[in-house]
């Protein structure tokens, strides 16, 4: 579905690249994260893809159609969330949607039902622009899905949203690829991509670093730990072991033996820990982690 | 079909919004003001005053009869004239003598007013006051800018006149004062004047004071206003991301960008005619009247799309917009004193704007005139939304 091979672009045209040389591959209804901080290069590369930013240096790909060459037939195939929400706030919320599937020239889907499914139901006479930062959020959201994309672009789609919210979010986006959509999804939140993504990829200061699924990445990367609460002489203690090695395991079973055990659950390492293994970074922009 | 959406929902979004009723109020104000402020014939009175130091007989014989068959006095309402406490001084240019007064109170003359009409035209074209004393007159005149006259008797019982100046005139005008004045010089002169013959070029295909305002209005409203406008809709859209959205959709960006366009179209053809059809009536060619305003109001909106293509937000733009209005501006001067003209002034788009406004608002328009400046508008207006267009596509950003 997206094909990039050695793309390069530079906002000032002067050797300093935003995203350099990077090559990588997305199958149909794959749901791919593009990880990485602030200024990593996340935008840019969905920029270039989406077609907001013009194909500087390398190849790419998108749903069959070519970037080298202009075609607006391509945005009937293209969905895109964007992370801050544009829509006419002098116009409701239906009105936005109506609105913007007559640019289109493939059918539709029901702005009313989209409305419904990101639980902005009953709010569709109501300008855009009183709502909350939230539900712009979500009809931004689900403009996105008007022409029913077959790629579909999301950067940072549960951001500001509330756990309930963004847990409806994810499972849209679950179904809709279930259905054969294929999401390029940008993002620095680990857990969303860890939940959502079949691959990911992590691209710090322009380059893509690693791209795997994220369960192949912490079998290679992650330990999983035990994290344990007892009490010891009356004092309550935390204690976080590794029971794959040998000391842990002595260690554990030592606890278990002769302290009362308050809590106990295992653990596996986190996406955002592999990435800082990884990356030697952390995610927010210029963290360098020793 | 996609530009005639568009246009139809920025055209709502637009009518949701302040700007949209403010030029039409705008245009309101402006229809009442040129209605009831500005006059449709200027009326040029003078206005002078006398003092006579001969016997009240004398001076009514004089205000009487001595114009002939040129015109009349009519007595009018006396004139008040508060004055200040003044010092003033002045000086007698055939004696050199100086003269110096100095008056310390304030003092409210009741001026006795005369209007004099022109016999042929009937109009009223000058008005004269007559102050009781030269102190009193010097003071007027000095107060109220106006040109005086003292007329007295000399030893010899002849009529003398003594003017009153204010020392910036010059010696042509000095002369010519001292010549008209001169009783000997007068069938010289009035033989000059029988022999001259005034011939008015084209009188019956002119604007009138009032109608003359209606290119300014239009051009400065719709041309300039609407290059505003369409600057603040486009970076309004750059910096709310709205241009972004709309730029992944199969619209095309010309269709954006010309939507914009059509809906300042909109606003500037209606209150055109909101102020033009209650000023000019049937008189102007509205066939060519229409066409004309609207690509007036296109080439403003060209140049306002092609500015805020080199912007992100309003505030940005709002300095350069200001000094592009304020250059474009310049033609008016040229429009309101026609013989101030240079070339560079005839270069700017505004000048042939209103120009072309004015010949469509004539009883008998120049229509090949009109349709060249109109081609020409159109074809830069093609140039700049291509160069706009072009610029877009590369600016858009994520």
């Amino acid at each position: 579905m997206i094909h990039v091979n050695n793309l390069s672009y530079s906002y000032t045209r002067d050797g300093r690249f935003a995203v350099r040389d990077i090559s990588f591959d997305i199958k149909k209804g794959e749901i791919f994260g593009f990880l990485g901080p602030s200024g990593a290069g996340k935008s840019t590369t969905q920029g270039i893809l989406t077609g907001l930013l013009q194909l500087q240096k390398g190849d790419a790909v998108v749903d069959g159609y070519d970037l080298h060459r202009e075609d607006k037939k391509r945005f009937n195939h293209i969905g895109m969330s964007f992370e801050q929400s544009n829509l006419y706030g002098k116009l409701t919320a239906e009105e936005n949607l109506r609105y913007y599937a007559k640019l289109f020239d493939v059918p539709t889907r029901d702005p009313r039902q989209l409305i419904d499914m990101v639980g902005l139901g009953g709010r569709e006479n109501q300008k855009a622009g009183s709502f909350s930062k939230g539900q712009k959020h979500r009809l931004t959201f689900a403009r996105s899905l008007l022409n029913s994309p077959s790629m579909w672009f999301l950067d940072e789609p549960t951001t500001g949203l509330d756990p309930a919210i963004a847990a409806q979010i994810k499972d849209i986006i679950r179904k809709e690829c279930d259905t054969g959509v294929t999401a390029f999804l940008t993002t620095h939140n680990m857990f969303i991509a860890d939940e959502l993504c079949d691959r990911v990829a992590f691209i710090v200061d322009g380059e893509i670093k690693l791209i795997d699924s994220p369960k192949a990445l912490k079998l290679r990367y992650g330990h999983k730990t035990v994290a344990v609460e007892y009490r010891e002489n009356g004092e309550v203690k935390k204690e976080d072991l590794a029971p794959a090695t040998d000391g842990g395991k002595a260690r554990l079973n030592e606890i278990i033996n002769t302290c009362e055990i308050v809590t106990m659950h295992s653990r596996e390492a986190s996406l955002e820990e592999i990435f800082i293994k990884v990356t030697g970074k952390g995610l927010t922009a210029d963290e360098t982690v020793e | 079909m996609k530009l005639w959406n568009n246009y139809l929902k920025e055209l709502k979004i637009a009518s949701r919004g302040f700007y949209f009723y403010m030029e039409f109020v705008m245009a309101a104000i402006l229809l009442v003001c040129i209605l009831l402020f500005v006059p449709a014939e200027v009326t040029n009175v003078s206005q002078e005053a006398i003092y006579v130091d001969l016997p009240r007989e004398t001076l009514d014989l004089m205000l009487l009869n001595s114009f002939g068959e040129a015109g009349r006095y009519e007595r009018a309402e006396d004139t008040t004239v508060k004055l200040k406490p003044a010092d003033i001084v002045y000086y007698d240019e055939q004696t050199g003598e100086k003269y110096e007064l100095s008056f310390d109170d304030k003092k409210t003359l009741e001026l006795e007013t005369w209007y004099y009409y022109d016999a042929a035209t009937g109009k009223h074209e000058s008005t004269l006051y007559i102050a009781q004393s030269m102190d009193d007159l010097v003071r007027a005149a000095k107060a109220e800018k106006w040109y005086s006259t003292v007329v007295q008797l000399d030893e010899t019982g002849q009529m003398r006149y003594k003017l009153l100046l204010f020392g910036s005139e010059s010696e042509r005008y000095k002369n010519l004062i001292t010549a008209v004045m001169d009783a000997e010089n007068l069938p010289a002169l009035q033989q000059a004047a029988d022999e001259l013959e005034v011939v008015t070029l084209g009188a019956e295909n002119v604007l009138n004071n009032r109608e003359s305002y209606m290119p300014l209005a239009i051009v400065i409203m719709n041309g300039l206003m609407g290059m505003l406008v369409v600057i603040a809709y486009l970076t309004i859209d750059k910096s709310s991301g709205l241009i972004r959205a709309m730029s992944l959709t199969p619209m095309r960006t010309r269709s954006y960008l010309l939507s914009k366009v059509m809906v300042v179209l909109t606003i500037s053809l209606i209150s055109s005619l909101v102020i033009t059809v209650p000023v000019m009536g049937a008189q102007p060619n509205y066939l060519l009247f229409i066409p004309t305003v609207l690509l007036v109001t296109t080439l403003s909106c060209m140049l306002g799309l092609w500015i805020a293509s080199f912007f992100s937000d309003l505030k940005s733009a709002f300095g350069v917009l200001i000094l592009f209005m304020v250059i474009l501006m310049l033609p008016a001067m040229s429009y309101i004193i026609p013989g101030f003209a240079p070339l560079w002034i005839k270069l700017m788009p505004t000048y042939p704007m209103l120009q072309a406004i004015k010949e469509t608002l004539l009883p008998r328009p120049d229509t090949g005139y009109v349709l060249l400046i109109c081609g020409g508008m159109l074809i830069v207006s093609a140039l700049f939304l291509w160069w706009s267009e072009h610029r877009y596509k590369k600016s858009l950003g994520v």
